[in-house]
Formats: C-alpha cells, sequence, structure tokens
C-alpha cells in the first residue's frame, strides 16, 4: 500500500515539474504535439502506480523524455518555419470577407454544426456578421467580425483617457502576505501602505486581497472574521 | 532558453543513465555467466561435492547484484531467475544432478534473455 502511495506521490513531484518545464498553457490552447504529449504523460504515468512490478524508472524516464523533445523541438520551430509548421500546421481561414471557403471546411473536416458551435462559443449568432474566422493550429476558433458587428470602443466615442488607464490593478496583498514587486510596480512605499491600513483600521494579517494600481487605486477584502464593511478603495 | 538548457540536460541525463545501466547488466551477465559455466564444468567433470557451495555462493551474488538489476528490469523477470537459483543448493547437496545441470542451464538462458532484451536493438525496439 505504502508502495502505491510513495510512487504516486513521486510521479505527481515529476509532472507537475514536467509540465512546468513544458511551460504555461492552458489545455484547451495545447498545440496538437503537447496535447499528444500530455496524453501520453497521463497514460505512462499510471503504469508504474497500477503495477508494482514495473521499475519507477519506466514511468519517470518516458515522461521526462517526452517533456524534453517536446521543449526541444519547439525552440527548434521557434527558429524554423519548416519545424513549425511539420509539427504545428498552419491557422486555416475558412471565412474570407465574409464568404465561407467550403472546400477548407471539407479539407479540415469541419462541419457546418462544427462552424456555427465555434462562433456561438465566440458569442456570434449570426454567420452574416463575420468578416473573417480562422482556425487556428489549437482547433480554436478565431472571430474577426465586421465593423458594424464590432464593439464599440473608447476611441470610437472619443472619450478622453485617464491617468493610468493602461495600469491594471496588481495583487499587492495576498492572504496577509505583501508582495513587494506589486509596491514597486505601484511606485508606492510601505509607509504609504501603513498608513492606508491605519486608515481604514485593519492591519495587514487582517487582509485576504488587496490590489493597488500606479494611480493607487486600491480595493481591499478583508478576511471573513475581520469583515467590518470597509472594503471599497480610494484614490491617493 | 532556461527550459530549453533543463531539456537538454535531461535527455542528456537520460542517455547517461542507460548507459550505465546497459554496462551494469552486461557486467552482472559476465560474472553470472562465469559463474554459471564453472559450475558447469565440474559437474562434467564428476567434481559434484565443489558445486554445492558454488550453488550457495552464486545464490548470494544473485541477490546482490539483483539489488541494481531492480532499478530498471521488470521485477517478475528477475524473481524468477531469483526462484531458481532457490533451487540449486539443494539439488546440489541432495544429488540430483541432471536436474542441477538443466536448472544452471535454463538460469543461463534466462540471464541472456535479459541481456537480450534490454539492448536497444531493431527487434527489441519493435
Amino acid at each position: 500500500m505504502s508502495i502505491f502511495f510513495l510512487r504516486t506521490l513521486i510521479l505527481y513531484i515529476i509532472i507537475v515539474f514536467s509540465l512546468r518545464v513544458m511551460g504555461k498553457r492552458h489545455l484547451g490552447e495545447l498545440e496538437p504535439s503537447e496535447f499528444v504529449v500530455a496524453i501520453m504523460i497521463s497514460n505512462i504515468a499510471t503504469l508504474p502506480i497500477e503495477d508494482t512490478n514495473i521499475p519507477l524508472v519506466a514511468g519517470i524516464v518516458p515522461i521526462l523524455a517526452l517533456v524534453s523533445f517536446e521543449v526541444i523541438i519547439s525552440s527548434i520551430g521557434l527558429r524554423c518555419k519548416i519545424v513549425r509548421k511539420l509539427v504545428s500546421g498552419n491557422p486555416i481561414i475558412i471565412i474570407r470577407d465574409g464568404v465561407i471557403d467550403q472546400k477548407k471546411m471539407r479539407e479540415l473536416r469541419y462541419s457546418i454544426d462544427d462552424l456555427l458551435e465555434q462562433l456561438r462559443s465566440k458569442d456570434v449568432f449570426d454567420i452574416a456578421d463575420v468578416a473573417y474566422a480562422i482556425v487556428e493550429t489549437t482547433g480554436q476558433l478565431s472571430v474577426f467580425p465586421k465593423y458594424p458587428n464590432r464593439a464599440v470602443t473608447n476611441q470610437d466615442l472619443n472619450l478622453p483617457e485617464p491617468s493610468c488607464a493602461n495600469s491594471p490593478q496588481m495583487v499587492l496583498i495576498c492572504d496577509g502576505e505583501l508582495v513587494p514587486d506589486t509596491l514597486n510596480y505601484c511606485n508606492l512605499r510601505e509607509d504609504w501602505l501603513q498608513k492606508t491600513l491605519e486608515k481604514q483600521g485593519v492591519k495587514q494579517k487582517d487582509v485576504f486581497l488587496m490590489t493597488c494600481n500606479q494611480a493607487a487605486n486600491y480595493h481591499l477584502v478583508l478576511r471573513d472574521d475581520k469583515k467590518s464593511g470597509k472594503k471599497e478603495g480610494e484614490s491617493a | 532558453m532556461k527550459r530549453l538548457i533543463i531539456s537538454l540536460v535531461m535527455v542528456a541525463l537520460i542517455i547517461a543513465f542507460s548507459i550505465s545501466n546497459t554496462v551494469t547488466l552486461y557486467n552482472v551477465r559476465g560474472e553470472l555467466n562465469e559463474h554459471l559455466n564453472n559450475m558447469a564444468q565440474k559437474l562434467e567433470g564428476g567434481e559434484a561435492q565443489d558445486v554445492v557451495e558454488d550453488t550457495q555462493q552464486f545464490q548470494q551474488l544473485w541477490l546482490d547484484r539483483e539489488e541494481k538489476l531492480v532499478r530498471f528490469i521488470r521485477h517478475t523477470d528477475l524473481e524468477q531467475i531469483t526462484w531458481d537459483c532457490a533451487r540449486l543448493p539443494y539439488l546440489a547437496k541432495y544429488g540430483d544432478m541432471a536436474e542441477l545441470t538443466a536448472e544452471i542451464n535454463r538460469i543461463q538462458l534466462q540471464i541472456n534473455h535479459l541481456w537480450e532484451t534490454q539492448v536497444p536493438r531493431i527487434r527489441t525496439v519493435f
């Protein structure tokens, strides 16, 4: 019993390490080769766990080898377009200037139902609203709507740009712990933070989440047992 | 770049580990075969009494070497040899020479088979 547990623990650590080496990708955005590697890793990892006659090395070596090959091939693909094309393929335009390319759809084995489903997932319910639709190498559909159907932007409305409009809120305090990098990003100092917390009547350890941007606009969320209604942020 | 370097290092370590294991198996195979050949020759030469101690030594030698092999070879393959080795001292002690000779030959084939299946060749890879 303990062998199963220890092997599971070791393989869990190996897999987490391997996925970290492979890099950050959402499961739905994996390239075909990455998807294959992910499936193979999950299958290989179960073998030494299920059967203790198989040495643990018989699980670890293939996993590390697959991850290494994936990273090496994708690194080569960064520099060599041919390799990239061989491994990942090319994105395919299936709607061009509002016209569906039926030949490309047949080549991709992409049915009308698949197309409409993908469009609906992009909040497009009328195919006539689409100028361009591209099937990416991950299988996801990217949609470029026609001009009348595009979302209005601040630029379209000629709205003035407020200061620090391009500065997102970053996590300053997480579960009572200060994130020093955010303090630097916001060009603020610890004494500002302490004064702000004192003004709110809270201590740092009572804070569940505090976010802040470069304009010193902050949002404070206290721990459940410390809530006193003081949650809204104020600018400095 | 960091990930690429880590990957290349992992591949290099895997290759080094594989070569090391192959060399270990080669050495173990040579050692065990030498022992087995000596025992077989003694049996053919009628020196049955000397073989008793040799079988015990061989069993101990196998148990020691198995510790290294168990890290990278299927345990069921090694267990079969262990069980067969356990018979040797008693076959030698209680005088069943025909069975003993057959068992020695069987163990030799199993050890050679281990080597054949672990070495990367076209027929083992495919």
